[in-house]
């Protein structure tokens, strides 16, 4: 096969047998999930939703050059999508819904359950944000490779984690109880 | 100071939210199953395989990460039947509107209605495609705009704006005729300015119905208490919430007595749900307080704040609530069906 798929990558000669692409990376998907929403329900609901949908397509995900690459877009893209606020509302009565649009922890008590000062800070960025820092900082992802899963350019992830970091430190600099410094990569 | 690698070290903190990879598994075959059903579509490759996996996964994630999940308590009695605290059952959800045109191959995808708003996701086959259709009571929240342009709808004045942070989300807001805001929107450059317009153009407020082949529903309602939403996928009611008094979502405090339901496919977890603890933490609480309703066995957690139920053996219903009774909790679950 030849050519670059929507990743501008090329697609490889050996297909991935889903089986096998699930016995690899379920693990690793699972751990992505629940850092991205810190929520395992969520994290959950997303990872079980985006690998029906992959299973779907398989013929044709299979034959990528990085299909785990492309399950994480997936689940990214349902992160970010309406649907996800409206089910999480639902599905967990007990959740302050009103802050879902607001921030990315599913209750604020979940933010006072991060213990260090950087998880709390990290669950007030916007889902995007928070989307990219953990590709960046837990993935550690390329702006390319975030780029792909995000559905931009490089240069809207260098924004989004500049914006990103930019918001951490305007709450730290607005009392957040970390007086602390905030280094861009 | 944090740096690079405490940011690393905050993240990886939260790895302890990651799900059970056999629960995935589960759902994943469930989800598989249903998706075949409703499309009716005979893929050749896969059920074997992964009905193989939910194996492995079980193997490979045995009992226990964070807790082991305790047996069900014994069964303490049966209660009251349910028509003590039942009423009639709510009607089926509606849309509010029908969209005349959507861009080619998009269908359905994911929806929620309340008494005073709708909101409809449609996906269309390549990433990225999603056109969002709202209609609501009330105006939207102010949020930050990237830009703000007017625009005529039906003969009607509206905005398309491009939402912060990132400029490629575009929203068409506008008023329709009988008062109420919409909003169509959409991701460029997937969707374009274009195709929302159009969208936006052939709104029609005529009700669609959600008459789903499948789905949850609910036989009966407790008393005093009101539909607040339902929400689903595709045609299928998957979740829904009861409250005494319609609540819009946009409220940033929900009445504690409010019921969310959700129906799931599989088996109920075998005695215990991670749940948010008073202080914040994030314990796994036993729930085990069996109690057989109506002829449906149901298990709550000890503050009755969960409530679990096998409606059927392939579907179980999750409940919960802040301050409503276990009784009622246990009543909604044995209440939910799925057809």
């Amino acid at each position: 096969m030849s050519g670059l798929n929507k990743f501008g990558d090329r697609e490889r000669f050996r297909f991935v047998d889903f089986d096998e692409f699930l016995r690899g990376q379920l693990p690793a998907l699972v751990r992505y999930a629940g850092v991205l929403t810190a929520d395992s329900h969520l994290a959950q609901d997303l990872t079980q939703d985006a690998l029906v949908r992959a299973h779907a397509r398989w013929s044709r995900i299979g034959a990528m050059d990085r299909p785990d690459l492309y399950v994480r877009r997936m689940i990214t893209n349902g992160y970010l999508s309406w649907r996800r606020r409206w089910s999480v509302r639902s599905i967990q009565p007990v959740a302050d819904s009103g802050a879902l649009d607001r921030a990315t922890a599913p209750d604020p008590a979940v933010r006072l359950a991060d213990r260090d000062a950087m998880g709390m800070l990290l669950a007030t960025l916007n889902r995007r944000q928070r989307a990219v820092l953990v590709l960046r900082f837990y993935e550690g992802r390329s702006d390319e490779e975030i780029a792909a899963i995000l559905g931009c350019a490089p240069v809207t992830v260098r924004s989004h984690v500049s914006r990103a970091l930019a918001g951490l430190r305007q709450r730290i600099g607005t009392g957040h109880p970390a007086n602390l410094e905030v280094l861009e990569s | 100071m944090i740096d690079n690698e405490s940011m690393r070290q905050a993240l990886g903190a939260l790895e302890r939210h990651a799900p059970d990879e056999a629960d995935v598994l589960a759902g994943m075959r469930a989800g598989i199953v249903r998706r075949r059903r409703r499309r009716q579509v005979a893929s050749v490759a896969g059920v074997a395989g992964v009905a193989g996996l939910v194996a492995l996964g079980a193997v490979a994630l045995a009992p226990g990460r964070d807790a082991e999940p305790a047996g069900p308590g014994p069964v303490v009695a049966a209660s009251a039947p349910v028509s003590t605290v039942i009423a009639a059952p709510p009607p089926g959800p509606a849309l509010p509107f029908t969209p005349g045109w959507l861009p080619d191959g998009y269908q359905l995808e994911s929806w929620m209605v309340t008494p005073t708003e709708a909101g409809v996701q449609y996906l269309g086959n390549a990433d990225f495609e999603v056109v969002v259709v709202e209609l609501s009571d009330q105006p939207r929240e102010n949020y930050p705009l990237l830009s703000d342009q007017p625009v005529t709808i039906a003969g009607r004045p509206g905005r398309i704006v491009r939402v912060a942070p990132d400029p490629a989300e575009q929203q068409i807001l506008w008023q329709v005729a009988d008062g109420r805001w919409a909003m169509v929107g959409g991701r460029a450059p997937q969707v374009t300015e274009a195709e929302l317009r159009r969208v936006a153009e052939n709104l029609s407020l005529r009700p669609t119905p959600l008459s789903p082949g499948t789905g949850l529903s609910l036989r009966a309602l407790p008393q005093g208490y009101v539909l607040n939403h339902w929400n689903g996928a595709g045609g299928e009611i998957m979740a829904g919430q009861l409250c005494r008094q319609v609540v819009s979502l946009r409220s940033a405090e929900q009445p504690g007595d409010c019921i969310g339901f959700a129906v799931k496919a599989g088996t109920a977890p075998a005695g215990t749900q991670r749940k948010t603890g008073s202080k914040g933490q994030i314990v796994d609480v036993p729930v085990d307080r069996a109690e057989v309703v109506d002829g449906v066995l149901t298990r709550a957690n000890a503050d009755g704040t969960i409530v679990f139920a096998q409606i059927d053996p392939g579907h179980w219903v999750s409940v919960g609530t802040q301050t409503a009774s276990v009784e009622l909790l246990r009543a909604v679950a044995v209440a939910a069906v799925v057809r």
